[in-house]
């Protein structure tokens, strides 16, 4: 199969299997078309996965659409977010379409928008070109937005209605910043329509302006961060998080927020190898991520709903991504890897919250206390996520803190330190206040009990699994594919590199 | 001819600021759209390839004459023809938006543009536009205001793409306006629900999201 063939199928199929599944009128047909088009992409997508990591980058479409290790590694954590979202949008609808709350219109919205978001996801990971990653940016929003309101209620409307605003606006600051990289790279002895190319620009850093870069880098922060939800642009994503059905959610928090992470990505090390390595964008990282962990633990403390509860956790969890990121070094490594883990970790929350708030009636955490009760499986799949997300040694997602934190050791940022465990320190406690009673108390009335099916337990089991097995045992292939991707944000001149080359440098 | 097409641009942003009647408001922003549209022809009139000229009339068309129609058509639907009582004063705005364009200028005049053969206008024009939009979002309660806000900065984004690039990657173009192109469609039928569900499209209503 060739390159172009490849990236061509695992764009159309999801698109197609969105389209395809309009035509039908049971509401079980049309999500399991829709669901099996993110299956079939994701068998194709592990094959390109395969081949980046054996053989190195893959190009296709004139260089427009590219694969590399840290491309390649984003699309295996996407794939795995889906798959399992999409496995349990089947359970969490099938529960819907139990009790009649869900109509074939609302069946065709989610069907008709599930799959095709997750090409334009796909086309932002793949995307060479940084402008057509930003139509493809946009596109997630676009396609994103009515999957808030499948169920139309004033507050999903008013959910729906913040999120277009404000991602658009943020998304309108990237277009601006990416306009003004391909300025800054006005002087580059190339075809115009290779300019934009990612590789391109970083094989030519030192044609750029460096004030039009750093311009740019801004924009883009502020942009693609708008989506990525860090602090203070944050403010869509409690209420769309909360409101939107719970697969939704996941893949929102799962997903998404790093597709947009992804972006500032690519535009770190154009940015900082123009400025010779000055350090100048990832301190704009650290600041921002300091922030989103701050702002969110103070927010986490006056929570009632579960769902919104699980929102500012990502906006903490997305602030320690780019923390991670700004501190360089083990912090990329470690950045990259937190960003599997706080994607699985979260998607099982988001699930357990979904399904259990359908048993209770209410995402009130409050009344929905008491959960081990009404369901064993979720019960343990919300009590363990919840665990998982406050760093609860063995699970990976410790680890991965725990690292980002030595990179600040290392780096002797002692302010970085104390705010960053500050911050996590009342995460921890706010948390764990939530977390028990919603586990163990007496339920505040008498509710259904969930029956156990094997689906619903595999998909608690599942990313435990994952979450657990990363903690206590890194395997050697993850561990240098982490490497490597993390390798071409790092981009620092390392040590070998450093002879003679530093005075030639205008 | 450039820099005039430039002040216009930015004359019809201080008339949509001070403007209080949402149907004038489409409109200027319509006008707005159609000099774009010219604009982009006129920047790259001597190296006019078809790729430069579809992007250019594509422009002028979803700008110009689209995005309007929509909009009027939405505002009869909602019976919505006036900002009621804006968070700012429309006098208040326009003196906000003169000292936003001087700031503007200033901006531009620091980050240096490569080359001199673009107008120097082009980047304190667009930065007055980013602020204009985003200020029309933040003071309007009308939600129709607030895309129209939305409309306004990406006409900006828009004027620094085709006055400053010679050869911008034509899908890249046309993939924008296409996606600002569904942005509106989903605005509007928003629009038309939140009419339905709130009765009126006032977005000071939308409070009950807190925390």
């Amino acid at each position: 199969m060739s390159n172009e063939m490849i990236f061509s199928v695992m764009l159309v199929i999801p698109i197609l299997s969105g389209i395809f599944s309009q035509l039908f009128t049971s509401p079980r047909i049309v999500l399991r078309i829709s669901i099996s088009g993110v299956f079939l992409t994701t068998l194709i997508g592990c094959y390109a996965i395969f081949l980046t990591f054996s053989r190195g980058q893959i190009f296709a479409f004139h260089d427009w659409l590219f694969l590399d290790e840290l491309s390649a590694y984003h699309l295996t954590v996407m794939f795995m977010v889906f798959g399992l979202s999409s496995l349990f949008a089947l359970v969490y609808f099938g529960e819907e379409l139990r009790e009649k709350k869900l109509s074939i219109k609302q069946a065709r919205t989610f069907a008709g928008l599930w799959s095709p978001a997750m090409a334009a996801m796909l086309l932002v990971l793949i995307s060479n070109n940084l402008g057509i990653m930003w139509v493809g940016m946009e596109a997630t929003t676009l396609l994103t937005s009515f999957l808030v309101c499948v169920h139309v209620t004033r507050e999903s409307l008013e959910a729906t209605w913040k999120y277009m605003l404000i991602c658009s606006v943020g998304i309108g600051f990237a277009f601006l910043g990416t306009m003004l990289l391909r300025l800054a790279a006005k002087d580059l002895p190339l075809d115009p329509n290779q300019a934009l190319l990612w590789t391109n620009l970083m094989a030519n850093t030192a044609l750029l302006s460096p004030a039009l870069v750093k311009a740019a880098f801004i924009f883009a922060l502020v942009g693609y961060g708008t989506k990525a939800g860090l602090a203070p642009m944050h403010s869509w994503l409690p209420d769309a998080h909360s409101k939107a059905p719970s697969p939704v959610s996941a893949i929102f928090s799962g997903f998404m927020l790093n597709t947009a992470l992804y972006c500032i990505m690519r535009y770190i090390p154009i940015t900082e190898k123009t400025l010779g390595h000055s350090g100048w964008a990832l301190n704009f990282l650290t600041g921002f991520g300091l922030l989103s962990i701050l702002m969110s633990s103070a927010f986490i403390l006056f929570q009632h709903d579960v769902k919104r509860f699980l929102a500012y956790c990502s906006v903490e969890h997305i602030g320690i991504i780019a923390l991670g990121l700004g501190l360089g070094g083990l912090g990329t490594f470690a950045a990259l890897f937190h960003t599997l883990n706080h994607s699985l970790a979260k998607s099982l929350a988001f699930f357990s919250a979904g399904r259990l708030g359908q048993a209770f009636g209410s995402h009130n955490m409050e009344k929905m206390s008491g959960s081990f009760r009404v369901s064993p499986v979720w019960g343990t799949g919300i009590f363990a996520s919840i665990l998982v997300l406050i760093g609860i040694v063995p699970f990976s997602l410790f680890i991965s803190e725990f690292q980002i934190l030595k990179a600040a050791v290392d780096g002797n940022r002692i302010l970085v330190i104390i705010l960053f465990l500050a911050g996590t320190g009342v995460v921890f406690i706010g948390a764990l206040r939530y977390a028990l009673p919603l586990a163990f108390s007496q339920p505040a009335g008498h509710f259904e009990s969930i029956p156990v099916k094997k689906l619903d337990a595999f998909l608690v089991a599942a990313p435990l699994a994952i979450l657990l097995l990363l903690g206590l045992w890194m395997p050697k292939p993850f561990q240098s594919a982490l490497t490597r991707a993390a390798a071409i944000i790092q981009t620092a001149p390392t040590i070998p590199t450093s002879q003679g080359l530093l005075g030639g440098k205008p | 001819m450039l820099d005039l097409l430039i002040i216009f641009v930015v004359l019809t942003n201080l008339r949509l600021l001070a403007t209080s009647r949402i149907e004038s408001l489409i409109s200027w922003t319509g006008f707005q759209g159609m000099l774009l549209g010219i604009f982009a022809l006129l920047s790259r009139w001597l190296h006019l390839t078809p790729d430069v000229f579809l992007v250019g009339v594509t422009a002028f068309a979803l700008k110009g004459i689209v995005f309007p129609i929509m909009l009027f058509r939405l505002t009869k639907t909602v019976h919505s023809s006036r900002e009621a009582d804006p968070y700012v004063g429309f006098i208040a705005s326009t003196i906000i938006g003169l000292l936003a364009f001087i700031a503007s200028l200033w901006l531009g005049e620091r980050i240096p543009l490569p080359g001199n053969d673009m107008s120097r206008l082009v980047l304190p024009a667009t930065l007055f536009s980013i602020f204009s939009g985003l200020f029309l979002i933040i003071s309007r309660k009308n939600a129709i205001s607030q895309v129209i806000g939305f409309l306004v900065m990406e006409n900006g984004a828009f004027m620094l793409g085709v006055g400053t690039l010679y050869y911008a990657p034509f899908l890249v173009e046309i993939g924008a306006l296409l996606d600002i192109l569904v942005a509106v469609l989903i605005w509007s039928v928003l629009i038309r629900f939140m009419n339905r569900a709130f009765h009126n499209i006032d977005t000071q209503r939308l409070t009950h999201l807190k925390g």
